[in-house]
């Protein structure tokens, strides 16, 4: 692009028309002078009035055109050139180079979402690799995943050098089909290219406006791409179509050259001559036209009537008749003259109260930095009433605290150099600090000597603030991800994630370690590769499908990379992102080969005990037999002829094989409860202890007993063991108690937590609590053989019992004053319910 | 003693528990007419008339089998399996007599048809009573099948 026309300041160019027009004021008077001084060469004198005076219109029309079409330039070339921006403080962040880089499309999407949602003009974002294939977009759009890009104007244009980028025009697929275009940079790790980033900028903001400046009557600004179709313009309905036809246009296509020129051709779409202004401007590496436009008709409106008005006067003048008239006529001619220069003044006011009106500061000073002229929008960005800054220097705009650049700023001004889009901090009246980007440019005076400044700035806090959010986000995103990867490669399940087409996007060290694979060599491979078969790959998909997006405990077999199978237990998921979208799978694999060792152990065990216990049923008993038996054929054969005490020693015999027989009984009885599932049934404990009492009618008759038998419940139990409960305690209740005169046994429920509990009590021999602990252990006895006979085993057996139906067995006692045992089954205290799921296997 | 009608057919490994088994059928009475075989082998040969039995006939079956389980050779399921599914011999009683008091021992007992399944008390005094109760029961209080009759079939 030209730079002398771009550097020209906006300040420059309306100093400039204003010349113009004075200039042309002092033209009409010249004429007028002539018509009323000298009447005799009238003809000469009328052409010569005619020359000049259709020259200065021309020059007025064109000198308001090149004001409006700059201001427009400058405008527009600001609006992309921060878009530009923003997109390269975006690739810049480390987070997001990061994220590319690893190619973690959760986290890149983050960043593209917090772009798009934080700009209203912005629709959509994405990122392609160097080779122009997206892989990562915001809002999503399944389709466009995986496509190549690399057809594309933008993509042409940024890896031609690798710059940023602005494309031609384009409107978009979805509705209502707005007119953008694609601002691409580069996302680069040191030199290297890891990719790009684009996203499209809506034009609808330039052509609202462009709408509001105003040239001439009926003219009006358009903007032309690189391509020469039409980028924004107030008059035609963008949405509809693109408009290419100024592109065979001439004086459009040397604009697109980087000409600045005025020219007068037919528009194809006004369908009228036009007079134009060509003002090129630089759009990253490209060249657009600003077009300043009025119908050629009404712009030179005031040169045709004069042409009308001087032929009629030529005639009457060359019949020499009314001097006067001709005078009063072009006096008059004069005051309309001067009328149409009043109306380009106010025109040329009109562009100065867009000037005014815009939200941007812009501001003139002098070389000594002295603030000379501020627009309102100054004003209100600085917070300074109107007029307040005028006089005042330009250092009460910087923040004390920051290095004062303004010498060098006004060095550079000096040097006639400007400055461009230069970010920085400004200070507002009261004491507020604002982001800024400032584009200066010097002021000439009509000799070319720089005479001051123009600045304008617009206030990008905005911006910051949501570049600072983003990169506080992208710190704690990143905290996050650490945190998750230390926590991933820690466990030594094998931890496999996989994309929605089912390929390995991550595995653990516990899955290297596990599968033999590693993970350079499976990423990016089917996961179905470390299933026992694709049929069970496909049912954990199944599953998960089935069960709300997740599956636990599915036992399966992984091929590991020799293709050896190990059995693991799988939990997995289906992943979804914020939109809902599914985006892959992640499984936690639990190798179950320790298990199923012990597993097998225990089988093993098991059929060792089995045996055991078969054989000692079988053969432990059988020599006892013969001891027994073979010990009383003697006593019997030779009883009278024995004295007593070998008859004794016979019997001690006899009663040690009958002893060893009740434990071997005993003890196979105990082992056997563990092997057997309980058979449970609602049964009437009151009429089971009835049972019990009547089968101990042998051991009890004789005896004193005040039984207390309570309102014993129903509960669901297995009816056979909890016999042997009840036979067990109140057995030992009457055998503990045969030294009382009169024995107490006390059989009743309470309830203790909200369970039920059922307890057997009696004032006994008691026993002392420290041996508390002794109680249920196999052949632990807390008595003398001779005091109270027993084995040891039956507390034991009681206590395997209960917990075996899900309940705990505690004693109280006091030595010589009694005992209580008491035990739970696992059953509420309203006892009767059906609600009792079976427990086998807890003993 | 082959030419005698056997009445008892003991079948038992151990030499201990043969003795006490006598000595409890002897007190009774019960011993004349009793034979013991040492294991399966020879318990089936016995029953099936067949290698040393040869001799022997169908016609004549014991009144009843007094069979322990753990024999060498041939287990005692095994022999009351064949007993039990052969039409010859189906009908004799088998009564078990045995240590053990497993309960898949008695299970599988009852599946393949056995007529009773004692325990060998460890008590003498009971295993006398016991044996002389079984030694009455099947000689003279249970009605054996008509002669003849089995072989026919």
């Amino acid at each position: 692009m030209d730079n002398a026309v771009k550097r020209m300041s906006l300040h420059d160019r309306l100093e400039g028309a204003r010349g113009l027009a004075n200039r042309v004021r002092g033209g009409t008077l010249t004429w007028g002078l002539l018509v009323f001084g000298a009447l005799l060469p009238i003809g000469l004198l009328s052409l010569y009035a005619y020359r000049i005076t259709s020259q200065s219109v021309r020059d007025l029309v064109q000198a308001n055109n090149v004001s409006a079409g700059t201001i427009a330039a400058e405008l527009v070339g600001h609006d992309l050139e921060q878009n530009i921006n923003l997109a390269r403080a975006i690739a810049a962040l480390p987070g997001m180079i990061e994220a590319v880089e690893s190619r973690d499309e959760e986290a890149v999407r983050a960043h593209l979402r917090a772009v798009v949602e934080s700009y209203q003009l912005l629709d959509r974002a994405f990122v392609t690799d160097p080779t122009g294939v997206l892989w990562s977009d915001y809002p999503r759009a399944p389709e466009s995943l995986g496509k190549n890009f690399s057809q594309r104007d933008w993509y042409r244009g940024l890896s031609r050098a690798w710059k940023p980028y602005v494309s031609e025009v384009y409107q978009r697929h979805a509705e209502p089909k707005p007119l953008v275009v694609a601002i691409a940079v580069p996302i680069r790790k040191e030199q290297r290219v890891l990719g790009a980033l684009a996203y499209q900028y809506r034009l609808g903001g330039i052509t609202e406006w462009l709408k509001r400046i105003k040239v001439g009557g009926g003219g009006y600004v358009f903007l032309i791409d690189h391509t020469g179709t039409v980028a924004a313009h107030p008059k035609l309905d963008l949405q509809a179509r693109q408009y290419k036809e100024f592109r065979e246009l001439g004086p459009i296509q040397q604009g697109l050259e980087g000409q600045p020129r005025s020219a007068e051709y037919f528009d194809p779409l006004a369908r009228r001559t036009m007079v134009a202004s060509l003002i090129p401007m630089a759009v990253a590496e490209q060249r657009w036209v600003v077009v300043a436009q009025q119908p050629s008709d009404e712009a030179y409106a005031p040169i045709y009537y004069l042409r009308l008005q001087l032929s009629l006067a030529g005639s009457i003048l060359a019949l020499a008749a009314l001097a006067v008239v001709g005078l009063g006529r072009s006096s008059e001619r004069n005051r309309r003259l001067n009328r149409q220069l009043e109306e380009q003044n106010q025109r040329l006011q009109q562009l100065a109260s867009i000037v005014e009106s815009s939200d941007d500061a812009i501001i003139g000073k002098t070389l000594d930095g002295t603030i000379r002229s501020c627009n309102a929008g100054a004003e209100r960005m600085y917070g300074y009433a109107p007029g307040e800054v005028l006089g005042r220097p330009t250092s009460v705009l910087i923040p004390p605290n920051s290095p004062n650049e303004l010498p060098r700023l006004l060095e550079k001004i000096k040097r006639g150099e400007g400055l461009e889009h230069y970010e920085t901090v400004r200070l507002r009246k009261d004491g507020q600090e604002i982001h800024v980007s400032l584009t200066i440019s010097p002021i000439r005076d009509a000799a070319g000597n720089i005479t001051g400044a123009s600045s304008i700035a617009r206030d990008i806090t905005e911006r910051k603030r949501a570049e600072a959010a983003l990169w506080k986000t992208n710190q704690e995103l990143q905290e996050m991800r650490h945190y998750l990867a230390r926590l991933i490669e820690s466990s030594t399940d094998a931890i496999i994630s996989t994309d929605k087409e089912g390929n390995v996007v991550l595995f653990n060290k516990g899955a290297e370690a596990m599968l033999g694979y590693r993970r350079e060599e499976i990423l990016g491979q089917r996961v179905t590769i470390v299933y026992e078969s694709e049929e069970r790959a496909k049912d954990v998909m199944r599953q998960m499908r089935q069960h709300r997006g997740a599956v636990a405990g599915y036992e399966t077999a992984l091929r590991t990379k020799d293709s050896a199978l190990i059995p693991v237990l799988i939990s997995a998921s289906i992943l979804f992102d914020v939109a809902g979208q599914e985006t892959g799978t992640v499984g936690f694999s639990k190798d179950l080969r320790e298990r199923k060792r012990a597993e097998e152990e225990l089988k093993v065990l098991n059929a060792e005990l089995e045996a055991f216990t078969y054989s000692v049923s079988h053969d432990l008993r059988a020599p006892l037999r013969h001891i027994d038996g073979f010990s009383k054929i003697v006593a019997e054969e030779l009883g009278p002829g024995l004295d007593p005490t070998a008859r004794r020693y016979l019997e001690r015999v006899q009663e040690g094989a009958r002893h060893m027989g009740t434990l071997v009984d005993n003890l196979l009885n105990l082992s056997r409860l563990g092997r057997q599932p309980l058979t449970k049934h609602m049964t009437n404990l009151k009429s089971l202890v009835q049972e019990v009492l009547a089968a101990l009618k042998p051991e009890t008759d004789g005896r004193e007993i005040g039984w207390q038998i309570g309102q014993l419940p129903t509960v669901e139990c297995d009816p056979a063991l909890m016999r042997q409960v009840f036979a067990n305690l109140v057995s030992n209740a009457v055998k503990f108690t045969r030294s009382r005169q009169r024995a107490v046994i006390q059989i009743d429920q309470m309830a203790m937590d909200g369970q039920l509990v059922i307890f057997v009590r009696d004032n006994g021999v008691g026993f002392s609590m420290k041996y508390a602990d002794k109680l249920f252990g196999v052949f632990q006895r807390l008595h003398r053989q001779e005091e109270f006979e027993g084995t040891g085993v039956g507390l034991a057996t009681v206590q395997r019992i209960v917990r075996k139906h899900g309940g705990r067995m505690w004693a109280e006692a006091e030595l010589d004053k009694g005992a209580t045992f008491y035990f739970t089954l696992g059953v509420p205290e309203k006892g009767e319910t059906k609600n009792i799921t079976a427990q086998g296997g807890t003993a | 003693m082959t030419t005698q009608e056997i009445e008892i057919l003991l079948v038992e490994d151990n030499l201990a528990d043969v003795e006490l088994a006598l000595h409890a059928l002897r007190q009774n009475n019960l011993a004349n007419r009793i034979h013991v075989v040492r294991d399966g082998e020879e318990a089936l040969d016995f029953l099936f008339c067949r290698g040393t039995y040869k001799n022997r006939s169908f016609s004549q079956p014991p009144r009843f089998v007094l069979l322990d389980l753990k024999l060498p050779k041939v287990d005692g399921l095994e022999v009351l399996g064949q007993l039990k599914s052969d039409a010859r011999t189906k009908a004799i009683p088998v009564v078990i007599l045995t240590s053990s008091k497993e309960e898949k021992d008695l299970i599988n007992g009852y599946q393949l048809g056995v007529n009773s399944y004692i325990q060998k008390p460890v008590d003498f005094a009971q295993f006398r009573e016991t044996v002389k109760h079984l030694g009455l029961y099947w000689l003279v209080v249970n009605e054996p099948p008509p002669d003849g009759a089995l072989s026919a079939k």
